[in-house]
């Protein structure tokens, strides 16, 4: 080809181009239809999962009677000062009754008899008789 | 929240994709109505077999509906991301059906008046779809998405996945091949010397 003949195609080819160009694709409305129930799904989709996930992640309730009776002893600041109490009380009748009993018998048994087996003054603090002695 | 179509009119296409991405419906509708045309134009340009495009189109559609929500702003345009979702898909479906004869392919149906304007117009179009078909894969997807999608040379090369320098020679070799296809069919199609 010739350059004017190039020149004439290069010019054929640009109208033919932009005839096509300008000819836009008619969409059928049935497409349009289709693409957006997809859209639709699409989205019901995520919703669905979303609140699948937020239910998982969601902390587990407590039992409702369990609920009400922390709720009638004052709440869990409460039970926890209750519980320690409970332990505690638990640990001093369990860890020393022996010195507890025979403090109480030396000194709250009453009756004249029982008084020689009771504690005397220098049981309980033995240097008093020494340092009344020294003055 | 949902707003009307009309309003959307200025809205980017990212934009109406993230409003998509966090629930909006009506995004869905104006990005359908915006982007329909272009992707099942290409599809049938690519195909040329108009139930296949259309199943191609609505395809990539829904792969921009799945994207949505993990769209990283910035990094490409929509129609970028669309028109390489197209080529991808026509690819896949050309290979499919390499074999298929081309008599086996359906011509598009047209009801419309046959006036002289619309049919000189119509043999125009046919003659330039048969030029393009004629074409390889590469330089008609080249010549489609530079001269009748409209796209950059760098935009085409981000879809075809090639460098610029490959667009442009695929764009010449494809161009020169049209002209040779189409020399001997100027004076039928009602070209005179004028270039008209």
């Amino acid at each position: 080809m010739t350059d004017r003949d190039d020149r004439h195609m290069d010019q054929t080819l640009d109208t033919l181009f932009a005839e096509m160009r300008e000819t836009p694709a008619v969409v059928p409305d049935a497409l349009i239809a289709r693409i957006l129930s997809d859209a639709g799904q699409a989205l019901d989709t995520r919703a669905t999962e979303a609140a699948t996930l937020s239910e998982a992640r969601r902390p587990r309730g407590r039992h409702p009677w369990v609920a009400a009776a922390v709720a009638a002893l004052g709440g869990w600041r409460a039970v926890a000062g209750l519980a320690t109490a409970g332990v505690t009380g638990l640990a001093i009748g369990l860890g020393a009754p022996g010195a507890v009993t025979s403090l109480v018998a030396g000194y709250s048994d009453v009756g004249y008899e029982d008084a020689a087996n009771g504690y005397g003054l220098d049981d309980l603090v033995p240097s008093f008789y020494a340092l009344a002695a020294e003055g | 929240m949902q707003m009307p179509l009309d309003a959307l009119r200025d809205v980017s296409d990212e934009a109406l994709l993230v409003a998509f991405g966090n629930g909006d419906r009506s995004a869905a509708a104006a990005l359908t109505y915006r982007l329909t045309p272009k992707v099942l134009g290409y599809a049938t340009r690519m195909l040329r077999d108009r139930a296949e495009a259309e199943d191609v189109a609505q395809e990539a559609m829904l792969r921009l509906w799945k994207i949505a929500p993990d769209w990283r702003q910035g990094e490409a345009k929509v129609t970028t991301w669309l028109y390489r979702v197209v080529t991808n898909l026509c690819t896949d479906r050309l290979r499919k059906a390499r074999g298929t004869g081309l008599d086996e392919v359906a011509e598009p149906e047209d009801d419309r008046p046959s006036q002289d304007a619309i049919l000189m117009q119509r043999q125009r179009m046919d003659a330039l779809d048969q030029a393009l078909e004629s074409l390889p894969e590469r330089q008609r997807q080249a010549v489609v998405l530079r001269h009748i999608e409209g796209l950059g040379n760098p935009e085409i090369a981000e879809v075809l996945d090639i460098s610029i320098e490959a667009v442009e020679s695929l764009t010449a070799r494809g161009k020169r091949a049209l002209a040779k296809a189409l020399a001997s069919e100027r004076e039928r199609l009602g070209f005179e010397d004028d270039g008209s």
